[in-house]
């Protein structure tokens, strides 16, 4: 297979193009936007989610809270 | 035994031996959630089996039955009630997750609202039972009564009236009293079954009344006989010393004739279990303990979780086995989390003597710890409850408050602040991070933390311990840090054993007790902010009601220090509380604003944060605050919920990127984000977004999802990289929250790779498509992506939630070019989708050329548009039956082309693979390309895919070869000739009959012509495709990947990864294995010497020498060899689901670009985006863009 390059230069004129159309770093949050992570929260697994638990130690879970 | 456990949000049914002794550690039964995994999830959360927060139980021998109250708290949604919930617990019948028999102290087993009504009852029950009579007394608190019902088996209904009411004349009247028929707020009952007495703990007056009970007496508004505690009925005087009387919950011994009250008190150094004499020659109204259980004397205590010590004791009407004599006391936060059982036969029972039981808590030998004390066996690496949050953003770290385990646990992140391990690597205020004990007081301890902050400058970590009413100071410096460090210096006490809280220029009050600090509904009463500039700390000194300032520079920091400055008070003598507009009511969360000198002030009670101009030259003592937020003016305090009112703040955070203030809103469970720009910040202003509710006037408690926040408390913001961490408390866990923009810039360090995932929350509604971009450093090794489709599965059972993952496919960034030629499978039931992203400025007009097997057309060619910057998916429905082939790309400007295969199994679940593409024009010659991988048996088939891109017949041959690199026959062929026309694809399937997989890999040797080609293998669990994946055939004389088996909230699994080299040529290839870590430093360097014609195959434990790992591997040969790497999740399902690992560097070819180029971008609630990009030159910055299909920006959020 044959791989296939623009020149350096078109390419190089290319992403100058590109930078230019893009924005500078937004601020644009809206309402109720979800979270993207999360720590202390598990699935039984041990799986990090957003509705977890507290791990109990599954079936021999015994403490009281 | 039945021990009701709120925090669980269940009650646990133990099973005990004859001699009352239990009989397994475990509880057999779970009353109130569905299995013994399954705990609290998030409020609201109750139905007939479900309970939410239960209380106060009471069992009933003759019928087997229990009666459970069960609350909603402080902490939910206003207007909620109690419900009485009885089950059956039938020795027979009674099952874990059963349904409710019968709800009383409501209309209707829907309902559960507070009440005044003879079937609805208020807030803050107590129960007892007298089963000879079958009646049920209930204390109904917040309605000053209590309420008799007859539960005899024919009698009891749902929603029944109450036959009597004591404490009142009516059943609609509430009115409180002090007199000897009048109560105020009634809790805790005990039932005397010989003497026919009915004990009711009258919190509000600070007595115990004793009513005749006896079924011909008992009527409405009786006459209590006598009181407890008081010398008339018409005294409420409170205790003055230790040796005086305090209501509680209440247990009555029937054999001996004895009251237990656990006093309900709000200081924990006072709460305890006195027993008194309550028989029938006794005095009660001067009435003095018998004994004190829980702690050693009569006194005040530091509180110890110990076999002799209880912190927070509780008693109901089920706590006594009169015939054993056997007490039982739960222990809630921020006690022991257990069951104890005290022997109270008379002639052992002393003050402060040893339990002789404990439920709830093991040893690591199985036996019973007295000592332990954390819930759940929650103190672990990765578990907290959390009050605050400081970043470390120079180190990178995280600290966070664990309150419920008396610690402060230190995350280390990622270069970029984002999660790196899930685990905690340090603990300050235990010795390690699987303790959350209650030590004694010292220079390593920490006693209910509540905030904390950091000096990052001399890498400081300041902790305000609750109990100790101090300000600790820990060195945190990253090269001395180790578990339970001793503290450097303490403010607010002259050393480190004292706590004493004072009024003073050195002295702080934290008034840490019930309400305040413990189980707070409103804000905390302590915060902490570091001024960077003049090496200040502030601290809000909420019993105070007042804010501190100390000058903390390393050379002034001295322990008991006086403070500078203070804030809501005229001087440093005077305190309470003051709603006008110099004075503070419990102040919490504090923020220095550095850059324009600003104090930020979070005055909890008065629901408004305040802004103190704190340049020192200006700042003085009583200070008046410049704005306010919250409020519209300096004199109004009430709490609110809009746009701009907040009903008790109690986290601050600032973004000095957009001058934005993030305000922990705790009363509505949000976080509101303001314009604090110094030129436009003035009183009362308008929230501009608000994180956690979906508007300005919800309040809404769900499960706690992704979008949903509950009891948020202290927060941190990385300004830098634009992302929110959230302490959210009773969720138990600390949210992150990346601010969706359309930019992502980060630095990027030299050979190494740079990360990002969408978030793919499955809270959102739709799934956002686009394409991106990264630019940066002038040395960029190309990159990569990964399309991950998932579902989400609630589990019942234990009430989670997992993603299940379906499918992942790797893409490497592709080359930009204005041909190329893609595998089309237009077979039945499978979609080939072509993804196109035009990073051009101008619109781009495509032409595309179908043809079939023979490389004739198919329909006719067509041309398309892509806009400016934009990108285009299209699926190729057109071509179904027409069978496989390929498509031709032309196009005016170079554009990116990546493609991919669906196929829909039988759960209606897309799989999805890459199909190979072939970018511009082929070029003439022949030569041997090593196809790596093929499986077949076992559920496990492969295609071997042929495409001939060019205007010339293609000739040659497909042979198979097993692992171990001997020729091999498959599916009774040892090789397949291939006689490709022009333009012409070639598919051979093999599905291979052996149980077992057998395994190995293929040549396509071509005499002329060079052909396109791949392998997909496919695996299947009995007719259900579960997994494909391609690799593409090609040899390289360097490969790199990114490696990631770390599990994220999108990735559910268990995830390895494995390399395979293949020798393709007659040679020896010398090969070069370099593990990088994911900041580019290289960790360990190894050579493989790979015969021709021979393939190994390398797993990331062996190469990186760890479990879990993230970083990339680089392989370098001296002759081009063929590299492929796989990634393999075991997903939730127990299902093995693979994707081919792209090499970031196979479309650069091993050369720099200037840009990569990602063609298809993916986020929504079932599919997420995993962007790599590799540097392989000097340290630099990067930047990753997003575009919709049209070109527009597209504001994404990533991790």
């Amino acid at each position: 297979m044959t791989r296939f390059h623009i020149p350096r230069a078109a390419h190089l004129a290319l992403v100058s193009a590109l930078l230019l159309a893009l924005p500078t770093a937004a601020a644009a949050q809206r309402n109720g936007q979800p979270a993207s992570d999360q720590i202390g929260q598990e699935d039984i697994w041990g799986n990090p989610t957003f509705v977890g638990g507290v791990t109990n130690g599954g079936a021999a879970g015994h403490s009281i809270w | 035994m039945f021990v009701a456990g709120n925090g669980n949000g269940r009650v646990e049914v133990f099973n005990l031996n004859d001699d009352g002794t239990l009989a397994q550690p475990t509880a057999a039964y779970i009353l109130g959630k569905p299995s013994e995994h399954a705990r609290r999830s998030h409020a609201g959360a109750w139905s007939e089996s479900q309970t939410e927060f239960p209380g106060t139980l009471a069992i009933e021998h003759i019928n087997q039955r229990l009666f459970l109250v069960d609350n909603t708290n402080g902490q939910s949604l206003p207007g909620g009630g109690s419900q009485i919930m009885v089950f059956d617990i039938h020795p027979d019948r009674i099952a874990t997750g059963a349904n409710v028999l019968f709800v009383l102290g409501q209309p209707d087993a829907k309902t559960k609202t507070s009440g005044l009504a003879a079937n609805h009852a208020g807030r803050r029950l107590g129960l007892a039972v007298d089963e000879a009579n079958q009646r049920l007394f209930v204390g109904d608190g917040s309605n000053n009564r209590i309420l008799v019902f007859h539960i005899a088996p024919d009698r009891i209904a749902t929603g029944m009236d109450a036959a009597i009411v004591l404490g009142q004349e009516s059943f609609t009247a509430r009115e409180p009293g002090l007199s000897a028929r009048r109560m105020s707020r009634p809790g805790s009952l005990a039932y005397d079954a010989t003497g026919q007495r009915l004990f009711v703990s009258d919190s509000g007056n600070n007595r115990v009344l004793v009513f005749d009970a006896a079924p011909q007496r008992l009527e409405t508004f009786a006459t209590a006989d006598e009181v407890m505690g008081q010398p008339d009925f018409e005294t409420a005087a409170p205790r003055t010393d230790m040796r005086g009387f305090a209501t509680g919950g209440l247990a009555y011994d029937d054999r001996t004739a004895r009251l237990f009250i656990a006093e309900q008190v709000s200081r924990i150094e006072h709460m305890r279990i006195t027993v008194y004499d309550v028989g029938p020659d006794a005095s009660l109204r001067a009435a003095e303990p018998l004994a004190v259980l829980g702690k050693p004397g009569f006194g005040a205590y530091d509180p110890i979780v110990s076999r002799e010590q209880s912190v927070w004791p509780r008693l109901g009407s089920a706590s006594i086995d009169s015939e054993r004599q056997l007490l039982v006391a739960t222990e809630g936060y921020p006690g022991g989390n257990r069951g104890i059982i005290w022997d109270i036969s008379p002639e052992r029972l002393r003050t402060g003597m040893p339990a002789v039981e404990v439920i709830g808590h093991l040893d690591d030998q199985g036996r019973s710890d007295f000592e332990r004390r954390s819930a759940n066996d929650r103190a672990t690496p990765s578990n907290i409850y959390p009050r605050d949050v400081v970043l470390d953003p120079v180190d990178h770290r995280l600290f966070a408050i664990d309150q419920y385990n008396n610690r402060v646990l230190v995350w280390q992140l990622d270069r970029q602040n984002r999660v790196k391990d899930r685990d905690a690597h340090f603990v300050l205020g235990q010795p390690d991070l699987y303790s959350g004990e209650l030590y004694p007081i010292g220079p390593t301890t920490i006693k209910i933390p509540l905030a904390v902050t950091y000096d990052a400058r001399h890498k400081r970590a300041f902790v305000s311990d609750g109990w100790g009413n101090r300000i600790l100071v820990f060195d945190a410096d990253p090269a001395r840090l180790r578990n339970g460090p001793e503290a450097i210096a303490v403010l607010g006490q002259a050393d480190f054993t004292s706590i004493t809280p004072a009024t003073t220029q050195t002295g702080i009050n934290l008034d840490t007790r019930v309400g305040t600090g413990i189980t707070p509904s409103r804000p905390r009463g302590t915060g902490l902010a570091y001024d960077p500039v003049h090496d200040r700390l502030f601290v809000s000194d909420g019993g105070n009601h007042r804010v501190l300032g100390f000058d903390v520079a390393p050379d002034r920091l001295r322990s008991g220090m006086a403070a500078s400055v203070v804030l809501g008070q005229p001087d440093f003598t005077t305190s309470g509380r003051n709603s006008t507009p110099t004075g503070l009511y419990q102040p919490a969360a504090l923020f220095y604003e550095s850059e324009q000198h600003r104090l930020f002030v979070a005055d909890g009670n008065n629901n408004r944060v305040l802004v103190f101009d704190a340049a020192p030259d200006r700042l003085a003592n009583g200070a008046t605050p410049s704005v306010v937020i919250g409020q519209g003016d300096f004199d109004t305090f009430e709490a609110g919920r809009s746009r701009s009112a907040i009903d008790g703040p109690d986290g601050l955070a600032y973004d000095y990127a957009n001058d934005r203030l993030l305000v922990s809103d705790h009363g509505s469970d949000r976080i509101l984000v303001f314009d604090a720009h110094p030129a436009r910040l003035d009183n009362g202003p308008e929230a501009q977004h608000v994180i956690g509710q979906p508007d300005f006037d919800t309040r809404q408690l769900g499960p706690v999802r992704a979008n949903e926040i509950w009891d948020p408390r202290g927060l941190t913001f990385d300004s830098d990289h634009q992302r929110l961490y959230v302490s959210q408390g009773f969720a138990s866990n600390i949210m992150i929250h990346d601010m969706a923009r359309s930019s992502y810039e980060a630095d990027l360090p030299a050979l190494a790779v740079q990360r990002y995932q969408s978030s793919s929350a499955d809270t959102e509604e739709t799934t956002q498509r686009g394409w991106a971009v990264a630019t940066g450093p002038s040395a960029l090794g190309g990159g990569a992506a990964m399309l991950t489709h998932m579902t989400t599965v609630f589990d019942e059972l234990s009430q989670r939630e997992s993603r299940v993952l379906i499918s992942e496919t790797g893409l490497s960034a592709p080359p930009l070019a204005d041909q190329a030629t893609v595998f089309t499978d237009g077979r039945t039931g499978r979609t080939t989708v072509l993804r196109l992203s035009n990073p051009n400025d101008q619109a781009l007009t495509v032409s595309l050329v179908f043809r079939d097997a023979a490389g004739d057309g198919v329909g006719a060619a067509s041309e398309r548009r892509i806009a400016a910057n934009g990108s285009a998916v299209w699926p190729l429905d057109g071509l179904q039956a027409a069978g496989p082939g390929s498509v031709g790309i032309q196009a005016d400007r170079p554009l990116a082309v990546v493609a991919t295969r669906i196929i829909t199994n039988d759960r209606d679940e897309e799989i999805v693979t890459a199909v190979p593409v072939a970018y511009g024009a082929s070029v003439g010659g022949g030569g041997t390309v090593a196809l790596p991988r093929y499986e077949i048996g076992g559920g496990t088939s492969t295609e071997f895919v042929m495409v001939n891109p060019s205007d010339d017949a293609l000739t040659g041959r497909l042979t198979f070869f097993a692992f171990s690199g001997e020729p091999v026959t498959i599916d009774g062929a040892s090789e397949v000739p291939l006689d490709l026309p022009p333009h012409g694809t070639a598919v051979w399937s093999a599905d291979g009959t052996t149980p077992a997989i057998a395994r190995g890999f293929a040549m396509v040797e071509a005499f002329s012509g060079h052909p396109l080609a791949g392998a997909i293998v496919s695996a299947s669990k009995g007719a259900t495709l579960i997994s494909e994946r391609t690799s593409v055939g090609g040899s390289t004389a360097e490969a790199w990947f990114p490696v990631d088996t770390y599990p994220s909230v999108v990735r559910h699994g268990q995830t390895s990864f494995r390399l395979t080299l293949t020798n393709a040529t007659e040679g020896t290839a010398d090969v070069r294995l370099l593990v990088y870590d994911e900041d580019g430093n290289l960790l360990d360097r190894t050579y493989q010497i790979l015969p021709g014609g021979r393939q190994v195959e390398l797993s990331h434990v062996e190469l990186t020498d760890r479990g879990k790992f993230r970083g990339s591997i680089r392989v370098a040969s001296d002759i081009p060899i063929a590299v492929t790497a796989e990634q393999q999740t075991v997903n939730v399902r127990q299902e093995a689901i693979t994707a081919t690992v792209p090499s970031m560097t196979r479309s650069s070819g091993g050369q720099t670009v200037d840009a990569v180029v990602f063609p298809a971008y993916a986020d929504g609630p079932e599919r997420a985006t995993q962007l790599f990009l590799l540097n392989r030159g000097n340290a630099d910055r990067a930047t990753f863009s997003f575009r919709d299909a049209e070109g527009a920006t597209l504001e994404a959020i990533l991790r």
